[in-house]
């Protein structure tokens, strides 16, 4: 199945999912972009987003792997990636 | 498949500070991974690890799909990691060489448990020590089948007469621990790692 529902969260002081979003849709390719202050907020807008019907999530370098981790266990049908530096 | 018997039963466990796990998993002795799927628990044997990080003490490992335990690992975010004593060996065999899907290794094997203190897999009564561990970073399981687990909580059993641990070579060969070199004198640099366990 192709994955044309895709979301890029950033995780940075002052933001706020509600407030600090953002929308691109074209007729094959659906994306999201939401700013987040912690990881509680992260959680309650990857649930909005899988609910959705969201396939993929990508988190900025601003969440830790554990971080991740975590939210990767909890929603396990949706693609959870981060990230990282070399 | 022939059961077997596992001897000195009936021993209590010495809590550990998890920070120490480096001294139990170091020179990479076989171990045994302890899942529970909040069903049942599991059983496997385990060879490819190694210690990662002092603080918090993390252990790479890998535990791979073709693996019964890696489901319940990989939902659970939990597992125990039991060190057996070299008298085990055949026990260490025996468990790595047939599925949880198909048998219940802890009744088959009379493998005796105790109730882990963090996690919800089982401790193995019989193994010189238990690590109980959280899976701190999958960033890699799909792509190596590596999970990266932090240690949360240890346990010796010091009642365990046979104290040396099993390395496996590979394809079932294995050497017991053999003479202990205590050169502790000469390790000038890293005096905040020397620690009993």
């Amino acid at each position: 199945m192709d994955h044309t529902k895709y979301a890029f969260i950033i995780k940075a002081p002052g933001y706020r999912r509600n407030t600090h979003k953002a929308h691109m849709k074209s007729p094959a390719f659906d994306a999201k972009f939401i700013g987040v202050e912690d990881f509680d907020e992260a959680l309650a807008a990857i649930e909005d987003l899988a609910g959705a019907g969201t396939q993929v999530v990508e988190l900025c370098g601003g969440f830790s792997a554990q971080e991740a981790t975590k939210l990767r266990r909890r929603f396990p049908d949706c693609e959870i990636g981060r990230v990282t530096y070399p | 498949m022939r059961k077997q018997q596992l001897p000195e039963r009936g021993t209590t466990m010495r809590r550990l500070e998890a920070s120490k796990t480096y001294r139990i998993l170091e020179s990479g002795p076989i171990v045994m991974v302890c899942t529970n799927d909040g069903a049942r628990s599991n059983i496997m044997t385990m060879g490819f690890h190694m210690m990662v990080q002092h603080a918090p003490p993390l252990i790479g490992c890998v535990v791979g799909p073709w693996d019964h335990s890696f489901t319940a690992l990989r939902a659970t975010g939990e597992c125990v990691l039991a060190v057996p004593g070299a008298d085990l060996a055949r026990t260490v065999v025996d468990v790595g060489n047939c599925s949880g899907a198909e048998v219940d290794k802890f009744e088959h094997f009379g493998l005796a448990t105790s109730k882990a203190a963090k996690v919800k897999a089982p401790l193995l009564s019989d193994c010189l020590y238990n690590i109980e561990c959280v899976v701190h970073d999958d960033t890699l399981v799909d792509k190596y089948q590596l999970f990266i687990l932090e240690a949360v909580a240890a346990w010796s059993n010091d009642s365990r007469k046979e104290r040396r641990f099993l390395h496996h070579h590979g394809d079932g060969t294995f050497t017991a621990d053999g003479e202990r070199f205590d050169l502790r004198d000469r390790m000038t640099l890293w005096k905040q790692f020397q620690v009993d366990l």
